[in-house]
């Protein structure tokens, strides 16, 4: 029986077209809508948990800040840089530099970003090495002139030959390329990079040694056992030497935490947007019940028919909640097909920076929903339906 | 011979109060297994609304239907779909076929609602009984209007019921595709099925065994 119903309503789909299609439309627009979304979360969730399970999770970010109180900024120069390298538990230090180059390449010049990087930069933010090799201790300690691509970069820059093992000049200054970075959009928000960079270089090539030199950041990575909260109170304390009028000045913070602090606040953002969302799918399931409506007055005296034959109330009911079941939950599935293919899309053309993928749980959640409100929609039309004298239904025209 | 149907001071009313109209006015009617009847009356009369109250589609307002020895009047909704689904075949006018299945499709219908097994078998059969085998998988937006009727003949016959109600089964016929389903209804009365009838044209009238006329809801 159930399976006429399921006949019935396809053949009926297959007969108006057009209407089928618009009153999935509704549906379609709520669930591709409230699926994108929970890509974006899931997205963001696995951003973090990438930044928890990279090797240096314990990575802290030291940064001066203005005091307004006080109308004072703090102050950081590589003299604390070569202190907070000797705090216990500190495994290494590195400033977060940035600026950009011109390069002479194959062809012509262009300009370039670069980044500070020592050794422990591609460990810890997870970079991939395409050719060549990472920076070695030595060259980051005594300041050689090494570079590393980006493979984008390098393919503009060098579009002939692999750039590995050449001099290049930047703004006079001669560096040897050593290896080729296969940069990811994820590493950005691992790192927490505005932008993808052209290339990284050892730090002590960007930073001069004056000492009234002021860094924007300090970037220091802990052994993985020391504790996170401990740890950043040690260099705070460190920073400020225990100072109460230095307290206000500086800020530390661990990686994993500033990322948790943008993702909530990002999430709760999304949070809105997903009740956007569920009211447009709402909207939606007032579409299916609307055609629904239209279809049980088209069909009164089909139904008339149907119960001369001898369906009883719950054949008649069925049939037509199975087709409004139908009609919402095929305009789900193929939104939340829609999506799939979309975050697919995006991440193989590193259109998105995040992960996206569309969680299984909440996708199921969502189809489950459908179908409540194609049961819900349908359930006044089809009760309409089912409670129709049979008499009155055959004598409408 | 037994009795299948007895209506005794069957009324019905439509609307209420001063607009209220009486439209069958006390009919009583015995029927027997195997009987032909014809109702003839004109157009307006009240067949139909006697004819959907003796297949369990209406209640009457007042009186009393028994159907093979049961008082249907206390049946509930799906009681009286049940038992119509069972013990009545009706023909309409306009044939009433679904426009979006075949033959054979329409014909299942009333097995479908009986749960019946074997269902597509049986109306292979039944259509090959009324000459349609090879329309079986024809729309009937396809057919003639007679063919429209036979495949409705079959499907009436679907659940072997009781008895069979025609309301103007010829009404919507040219006269001789409307004699060629008189035949086929002939037929199968003389294959033993009881026939009900109702008709406003006098030469179908005549092809049943017994004819009552009724005139302003009342049998005369
Ligand atoms: N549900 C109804 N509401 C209003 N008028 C009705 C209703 N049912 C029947 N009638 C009226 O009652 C009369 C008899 O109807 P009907 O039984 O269909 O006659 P017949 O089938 O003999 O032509 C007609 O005038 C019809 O308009
Ligand atoms: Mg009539």
């Amino acid at each position: 029986m159930f399976r006429n119903y399921l006949l019935t309503a396809l053949l009926l789909m297959k007969q108006k077209p057009v209407r089928t299609i618009l009153s999935m439309l509704g549906i379609y627009i709520g669930v591709a809508a409230l699926s994108a979304i929970l890509a974006m979360h899931e997205g963001m969730r696995r951003n973090i948990e990438n930044v928890y399970s990279t090797a240096g999770a314990s990575v802290f970010m030291l940064q001066p800040i203005f005091d307004a109180d006080t109308q004072q900024a703090g102050q950081l120069t590589p003299a604390d840089l070569n202190m907070l390298k000797t705090l216990p538990g500190v495994r290494s230090v590195m400033p977060r530099l940035n600026l950009s180059r011109k390069i002479r390449g194959q062809k012509d010049v262009q300009e370039v970003g670069l980044v500070a990087a020592d050794v422990d930069f591609f460990s810890v933010y997870r970079i991939p090495l395409k050719a060549g090799r990472f920076f070695l201790p030595e060259e980051v300690r005594t300041r050689q002139n090494v570079a590393i691509l980006t493979e984008a970069t390098a393919r503009k820059l060098f579009p002939l030959s692999s750039p590995v093992g050449r001099l290049v000049d930047m703004e006079g200054k001669t560096f040897e390329v050593v290896g080729i970075a296969g940069w990811s959009a994820d590493i950005n928000t691992r790192a927490r990079l505005d932008a993808e960079p052209g290339g990284l270089v050892p730090p002590g090539c960007i930073l001069t040694e004056e000492p009234e030199t002021s860094l924007q950041l300090i970037e220091l990575r802990t052994s993985p056992d020391a504790d996170e909260t401990q740890m950043a109170k040690r260099i705070q304390s460190a920073i400020t030497r225990d100072e109460p009028s230095r307290r206000a000045l500086f800020a530390t913070q661990s990686l994993r935490e500033a990322l948790k602090i943008e993702a909530e606040f990002s999430q709760s953002a999304l949070s809105s947007l997903l009740a956007i969302a569920a009211i447009s799918l709402i909207v939606g399931g007032i579409g299916v019940a609307n055609v629904m409506l239209t279809s049980v007055t088209e069909r009164t005296r089909e139904i008339g028919v149907r119960k001369a034959l001898g369906a009883k109330r719950n054949d008649i009911l069925l049939q037509f909640l199975v087709e409004s079941c139908i009609l919402s939950a095929t305009g789900g599935l193929t939104a939340i097909l829609s999506v799939w293919v979309g975050c697919k899309a995006a991440r193989s053309l590193g259109i998105s920076t995040m992960p996206l993928e569309i969680p299984p749980l909440p996708t199921l959640g969502c189809l489950a929903v459908t179908a409540a409100i194609g049961l819900l929609a349908g359930l006044y039309p089809a009760s309409r339906a089912a409670m129709r004298s049979p008499a009155d239904a055959l004598r409408y025209e | 011979m037994s009795e299948i149907l007895r209506l005794s001071d069957v009324r019905k009313k439509i609307g209420e109060g001063e607009a209220a109209l009486e439209i069958v006015r006390g009919v009583s009617i015995t029927i027997q297994q195997g009987e032909f009847v014809a109702i003839m009356g004109s157009s307006g009369s009240g067949k139909s609304t006697l004819l959907n109250m003796i297949g369990l589609l209406d209640r009457p307002t007042s009186g009393s239907i028994t159907l093979m020895g049961r008082d249907v009047s206390s049946l509930g909704d799906d009681e009286m779909s049940e038992l119509r689904c069972r013990a009545v075949g009706f023909i309409f006018q306009n044939f009433h076929l679904l426009p979006y299945l075949t033959a054979m499709q329409n014909v299942c219908l009333p097995m479908d609602y009986a749960r019946k097994a074997g269902a597509a078998e049986r109306a292979v059969e039944l259509l090959g009984k009324v000459g349609l085998a090879h329309r079986a998988n024809s729309y009937p937006a396809t057919m003639s209007g007679g063919e429209r009727q036979r495949v409705a003949i079959a499907r009436a016959l679907a659940n072997d019921p009781v008895f069979l109600l025609a309301d103007e089964p010829t009404g919507a016929l040219d006269s001789r595709t409307g004699a060629q389903i008189m035949n086929l209804l002939a037929e199968l009365h003389h294959g033993g099925s009881t026939i009900l009838l109702i008709t406003h044209d006098e030469k179908v009238g005549r092809r049943a065994e017994k004819t009552l006329v009724i005139s302003d809801g009342r049998l005369v």
